[in-house]
């Protein structure tokens, strides 16, 4: 079944070239299911749309990020963060989560990096009111902020907040988008096909809202608002408009699938792949770069703060598709420059590492502004 | 088998064409800012590159050179007559410095110049550490607070600088102050060349208003030279950051006494930056051909009320933080309002994001 609907696709991407180019080609014998009309909306307002286990996971890692966080000023437990990321003796504040019957183990890939995260970050929390200084984990400070690091300058809980934004919800959605356009697009359950489902579970890893807007400028008082990724689509993604390239693509792709449009479909699922990973490298290239500016430079804690970022985006780089542009020996490069210990890279004259690091992304990436 | 690679074949001919649709519509969208009104940003440009910013660095240079030789007399002979005629000379380097400080982008920013040659207050302990020890690597990043003017500063002005210049470790606090200086020497050097040889076409070359651009990096620079003078130069050891508790051997060029001397030529060298040197090709003439007339008087006025406020405080500063803090106060709310002015309204009317500080949420 599958395979034929492999096959299906693959012969309307053909015909829909070869028609392009009006030709008549009568070689074709299997029916491909017609192309419907069908209009793109501007919110991802679809019927019967489900993507409750996607928002679960999103808004866990929130709050695991946020109890992570915690370990600059209280001491965390390993129990509390281990059955976070279990969703185990409801751990949750929001108690649906609870509930869901999901958790983010379930679905993060090398997840003993991330329990081995939590366990750094735990020892360090004992460490918060000692100065950090090079081999010595404790606490940084920059005017009023303070940063949680381990002798090697990294804070876990940003390991954990990053990396797992590649290991989990990046990864899941590169799977889910790819496995939708192989999915079943006719049988119906609870008002969705497979193929729907699959792009919709897809769609709730970005974390944005249904109504989504580029434009505003979201607070936490807006209850309904971006997180983990749709937070990075403002925060680092506005130099290549990532916020409405993604989302556009998302409702376009959702809407060819009720009409059947499978080419329409699998090029939006790239635009989304590419520019998704792109964003990642965007981050990842910010975080390379801040340490390195004079307005930094003396500035341990806004240093520390962004190589660990930037330590989470590059894992994250991991997760990335087949179709990436990032070489394996440029990854493995980039994956060595932030495994330094980041007193030595800060301390480097001429930052000859991060600037390498900073070429790669660029030139991998595009990302020349 | 045969029949999936054909369809693989058609799915990638698809594939390709999509992209060459796609990159015939990608349009080019040049950020040039908002409309000039014929206004000529290129001269604008070089006027600031080849009336400003390249004299600076090498009148710099000069200076350094001459503090140079007059350090070598004092080192040689290390006493209050030689200590006093190097202290004009050095005082003299030093406002210079305040001229290049405004150009922290480019080629200063890839050495970190201005980390380099003034990151105040200077780490004393550090100093005479490397000094005791005889080794130390002022190229690393983690030195640049034991080094540039505010070391020599410490190091040729401080209270036990002639001691430490005659005592038991003179040689190597004398080879110290001189690795300072020729460290400074061939930072700066190396900028002004790289300026000349390459930075100044593409700074002249580029007459956009994005990230990168030029225009973008004055502005910034400008705005954080302010932020600059309402933190460190006079605000936090005034007290601001720190509940009225004062840190009046924080604040630049201490030992040597000269901290009010410096803010001011820092702020009237950002003035001569805003207006063009008075050329009619500056950032302020930018702004009235933006229609901006009315932003352009006020910031104008703004720094000259601004540097009369600062001209009330005398020198030392350190003393003065706590016996003229009526002036000081008065100076700090006009280096205020015209930091505002700059960061707000400059910025929004060249149509320039302030980078520097990073919003960083998370």
């Amino acid at each position: 079944m599958k395979n034929k609907l492999t096959l299906a696709a693959l012969l309307l991407a053909g015909v829909a070239f070869v028609s392009s180019c009006k030709k008549e080609d009568k070689t074709n014998v299997v029916t491909p299911d017609p192309i419907l009309p069908y209009t793109v909306p501007v919110t991802y307002n679809f019927a019967e749309a489900n993507y409750a286990s996607s928002t679960a996971r999103v808004k866990m890692a929130a709050e695991l990020n946020t109890y992570l966080g915690t370990a600059n000023n209280a001491v965390i437990t390993l129990e509390k963060a281990n059955n976070m990321f279990n969703n185990t003796n409801a751990p949750f504040t929001d108690a649906t989560l609870n509930a869901s019957g999901v958790s983010l183990a379930a679905k993060t890939a090398d997840p003993t990096v991330f329990t081995g995260y939590f366990t750094e970050q735990v020892a360090n929390s004992t460490k918060n009111t000692i100065a950090a200084s090079k081999g010595v984990a404790g606490i940084l400070t920059s005017g009023t902020t303070k940063r949680l690091v381990g002798g090697n300058g990294l804070e876990y809980n940003q390991a954990v907040a990053k990396g797992m934004m590649g290991a989990l919800f990046f990864k899941e959605a590169v799977a889910l988008l790819a496995a939708a356009q192989t999915a079943d697009n006719k049988t119906k359950t609870n008002g969705t096909t497979q193929m729907q489902r699959l792009w919709d579970e897809a769609f709730g890893y970005l974390g944005v809202p249904k109504d989504y807007d580029t434009l505003k400028t979201y607070t936490s008082a807006d209850l309904d608002r971006p997180l983990i990724w749709g937070g990075y689509l403002a925060e680092r993604g506005k130099p290549i408009n990532a916020g409405a390239t993604i989302f556009k693509a998302f409702l376009k792709g959702r809407a060819a699938i009720a009409g059947n449009d499978y080419a329409v479909v699998k090029a939006q699922a790239k635009i989304i792949v590419d520019k998704w990973e792109q964003l990642d490298a965007a981050a990842a290239l910010e975080y390379s770069t801040i340490p390195t500016r004079s307005t930094s430079v003396g500035n341990k804690a806004t240093q520390m703060h962004a190589l660990s970022e930037g330590f989470g985006f590059i894992y994250s780089l991991k997760y990335r598709p087949a179709t990436s542009k990032l070489s394996a020996t440029d990854y493995a490069t980039l994956k060595s420059i932030f495994e330094t210990n980041f007193y030595d890279l800060i301390d480097e004259a001429n930052f000859t590492k991060l600037n390498q690091a900073q070429t790669i992304l660029k030139t991998t990436y595009g990302l020349n502004y | 088998m045969k029949r999936k690679s054909w369809a693989g074949v058609i799915v990638m001919l698809f594939a390709a064409a999509v992209t060459i649709v796609a990159c015939s519509k990608k349009s080019e969208t040049k950020d040039n800012g908002p409309s000039v009104n014929g206004f000529d940003k290129a001269g604008m440009l070089v006027n600031y590159a080849d009336n400003l910013i390249i004299p600076a660095y090498t009148s710099l240079q000069q200076k350094i050179l001459l503090l140079e030789t007059t350090t070598n007399t004092f080192l040689t002979t290390p006493n209050t007559t030689n200590q006093t005629a190097l202290k004009a000379v050095f005082k003299d380097a030093y406002l210079q410095f305040e001229h290049v400080s405004v150009a922290q982008f480019g080629p200063a920013e890839s050495v970190l110049l201005n980390n380099f040659l003034n990151t105040f207050p200077t780490e004393k302990a550090p100093i005479n550490m490397n000094i005791s020890n005889g080794t130390y690597n002022l190229a690393s990043n983690s030195t640049i607070g034991q080094q540039g003017f505010p070391a020599l500063d410490y190091l040729l002005f401080g209270t036990d600088a002639i001691t430490r210049l005659t005592g038991a470790n003179a040689a190597n606090a004398k080879k110290y102050v001189q690795d300072v200086i020729a460290r400074m020497k061939t930072l700066n050097a190396g900028v002004l060349d790289t300026w000349k040889n390459t930075y100044r076409a593409t700074f002249v070359a580029n007459t956009r208003s994005d990230a990168s651009s030029p225009l973008a990096l004055l502005v910034n620079q400008f705005a954080f030279e302010m932020d600059q003078l309402k933190g460190p130069r006079i605000g936090w050891p005034f007290g601001k950051q720190s509940a009225g508790v004062q840190y009046p051997e924080n604040v630049e060029g201490y030992a040597s006494g000269i901290s009010v001397a410096l803010a001011v030529e820092n702020l009237t060298s950002l003035k001569a930056m805003f207006n063009g040197n008075g050329s009619g090709k500056g950032m302020s003439d930018y702004l009235v051909a933006l229609n901006k007339t009315q932003l352009s008087t006020d910031v104008t006025k703004q720094f000259d009320v601004a540097i009369n406020a600062l001209n009330t405080v005398p020198d030392p500063l350190s003393t003065a933080l706590s016996a003229n803090k009526p002036q000081i106060e008065a100076a700090y709310k006009e280096v205020q309002i015209l930091l505002t002015l700059i960061k707000t309204d400059v910025a929004s009317a060249t149509g320039v994001r302030i980078t520097y500080q990073d919003t960083d949420g998370d």
